[in-house]
């Protein structure tokens, strides 16, 4: 695994334990869209734009001789 | 809705997907490969729809709404966590599947476990567990038709005649011309299901919240808290959060793209496909809890809020809905159908190319037809029937983890944790036992860990699973990480 793929690895297992533990302690009893509801949008959009970050350092490589 | 209407629409739905299949059938070349994977030449635009499409079944404008409804904004949590998860992995496996799909030439999911962990029965035991549990899964769209189908139409349209004719559909397009027919009909069913959302949440949104829809939320500020217990939140998210790596439908498109460039464009296109249609399908279940509360059946929310918007734009989604639950059903038949002949026949008798492709499209029907009988059954909420199956799914998580990053994991391991994982999931849902209050997926996962890494220590190795794990690490970084060729 590279360097920038144990990087994400950890973002991403940050996030994802975050996605779940934050509303569940922290916003339990908010009532408005400004809590868990913006909170899994926000994160989710920062995922994707990470995620789309990260695929766009990939190479343009693989061509393979036909199987 | 006049049942006219209804048969009008979908006559007009299918014979559109027919032409695509007929289209898709005369690029076609011979060969299990070219049929199952379309030759692995599927452009970044068809491969993103159609994994979106694959993914997003009528479990999102039937049994997400239905959630929302009943449940609230932590149905949000338990789909955006989903999509969190499916982006974080497919960045990290996406090109260790499409790299080791080409250079060990496989076709499904099972196969790559087989071949790394030097056994054909791990692939046998891991398709044998996709059969199992992906019936009920693919039931699921089924019976999703036969109640939106019967909702909307009043009764006329009975529950078995909905799922009879989605059922029908789902044959043909796959059968066809396999994944180049899946793929390019799923694409088109992929716009149709965003743009009928769109319009549903605009209507919605301008004509029957006039005073807006925020304001109207208001009224039940008790919808935007985060209520459903914990032990509920993780049991249905844990298995869903995997999907990416446990449910062979989607992990087999991983090795359909022509190259690097389409594998990006399909990750990217669905992963904002996919927060679109979430928040979309969110916004529709808060939206049928203030315009037509008090209903007995969850499910049937999205059948009752159609009955508040024109006929012409309820017909348009109750289409995209049917274009929802047939894309994500052939897919995973046509799936399950390639590793039938790939991973289960073939492990017990050498099979040509040739009667490998009988045996896969023999299948089609057959499995069909068990869905239809599952769903026949009408078993429990839509919801907890899905995370059921991909809970049992999961069950190969830790052998797959195990396949690109643990050399000392065993064949025998392997099968172990899986059947470990599988019957204790089972078990459990079948007894209904929450043990220490968490739901069957947490102790199937625990399970599943436990026998794989207990049996793989005490068992000698394959020594060519070190190899393999070598070989995809070594042409993941010189591919796309340095851009050189294999």
């Amino acid at each position: 695994m590279s360097k920038i793929e144990k990087i994400w690895l950890g973002f991403g297992t940050i996030a994802l334990a975050a996605n779940v533990a934050v509303p569940f302690i922290l916003m339990k009893n908010w009532d408005r869209f400004s809590g868990a509801f913006l909170f899994w949008c926000s994160t989710a959009l920062l995922v994707i734009g990470a995620g789309v970050y990260m695929m766009f350092r990939w190479g343009e490589g693989g061509r393979f001789p036909c199987r | 809705m006049p049942l006219s209407w209804l048969n009008a629409g979908i006559l007009a739905w299918f014979l559109v997907g027919a032409a695509l299949s007929a289209k898709a059938r005369r690029g076609m070349g011979s060969g299990v490969i070219d049929y199952f994977l379309a030759n692995r030449t599927v452009g970044g635009f068809v491969s993103a729809m159609s994994y979106s499409a694959t993914t997003y079944s009528a479990f999102m404008m039937v049994g997400l709404v239905g959630l929302t409804y009943k449940g609230g904004i932590a149905s949000l949590g338990f789909e955006l966590t989903y999509l969190v998860g499916t982006v974080f992995l497919l960045v990290l496996f996406a090109p260790r599947y499409w790299v080791a799909g080409r250079r060990y030439g496989l076709m499904t999911p099972s196969e790559l476990l087989s071949t790394r962990y030097g056994s054909k029965w791990v692939g046998a035991a891991a398709s044998l567990l996709c059969l199992v549990t992906l019936v009920p899964y693919a039931s699921v769209q089924l019976m999703g038709m036969g109640y939106l189908l019967e909702g909307v139409s009043g009764g006329a349209f009975p529950f078995w005649a909905g799922m009879a004719v989605a059922a029908a559909i789902t044959v043909i397009f796959s059968i066809w011309a396999g994944l180049r027919s899946v793929a390019l009909t799923d694409a088109l069913q992929a716009s149709i299901m965003l743009v009928a959302c769109c319009l549903l949440v605009v209507f919605i949104g301008g004509f029957l919240f006039p005073e807006g829809w925020g304001s109207a939320m208001a009224a039940r500020p008790d919808l935007l808290k985060v209520s459903w217990p914990f032990p509920m939140f993780l049991g249905l998210t844990l298995p869903w959060t995997f999907f990416a790596l446990t449910n062979p439908q989607v992990v087999q498109r991983l090795y359909a793209p022509k190259d690097i460039r389409s594998i990006r464009g399909m990750v990217a296109g669905f992963s904002v496909f996919g927060f679109i249609y979430t928040v979309l399908c969110v916004i529709l279940g808060l939206s049928a809890a203030l315009l037509v509360p008090g209903l007995k059946n969850p499910d049937g929310a999205m059948a009752a809020l159609l009955t508040k918007v024109p006929r012409g734009l309820a017909l348009l989604v109750v289409l995209s809905i049917f274009a929802a639950a047939v894309s994500t059903l052939n897919s995973i038949i046509l799936t399950l159908s390639s590793m039938f002949g790939r991973d289960l026949v073939r492990a017990l008798t050498p099979l040509s190319e040739e009667k490998e492709l009988r045996w896969g499209k023999l299948l089609i029907p057959v499995l069909t037809v068990a869905c239809y009988a599952f769903g026949s059954l009408k078993l429990g909420l839509i919801a907890v029937l899905s995370s059921m199956a991909s809970a049992g799914l999961m069950a190969q998580l830790p052998v797959i983890l195990g396949a690109f990053f643990w050399k000392r994991g065993t064949a025998a391991g392997a099968i172990a944790g899986m059947a470990a994982g599988a019957l204790v999931t089972l078990a459990l849902y079948w007894t209904k036992t929450n043990f220490l209050g968490q739901w069957p997926p947490v102790w199937g996962l625990c399970s599943s860990v436990t026998a794989f890494v207990a049996v793989s220590l005490v068992t000698r190795p394959d020594p060519a699973g070190g190899d393999f794990i070598e070989t995809v690490a070594s042409d993941v970084r010189r591919t796309f990480w340095q851009g050189q060729d294999f």
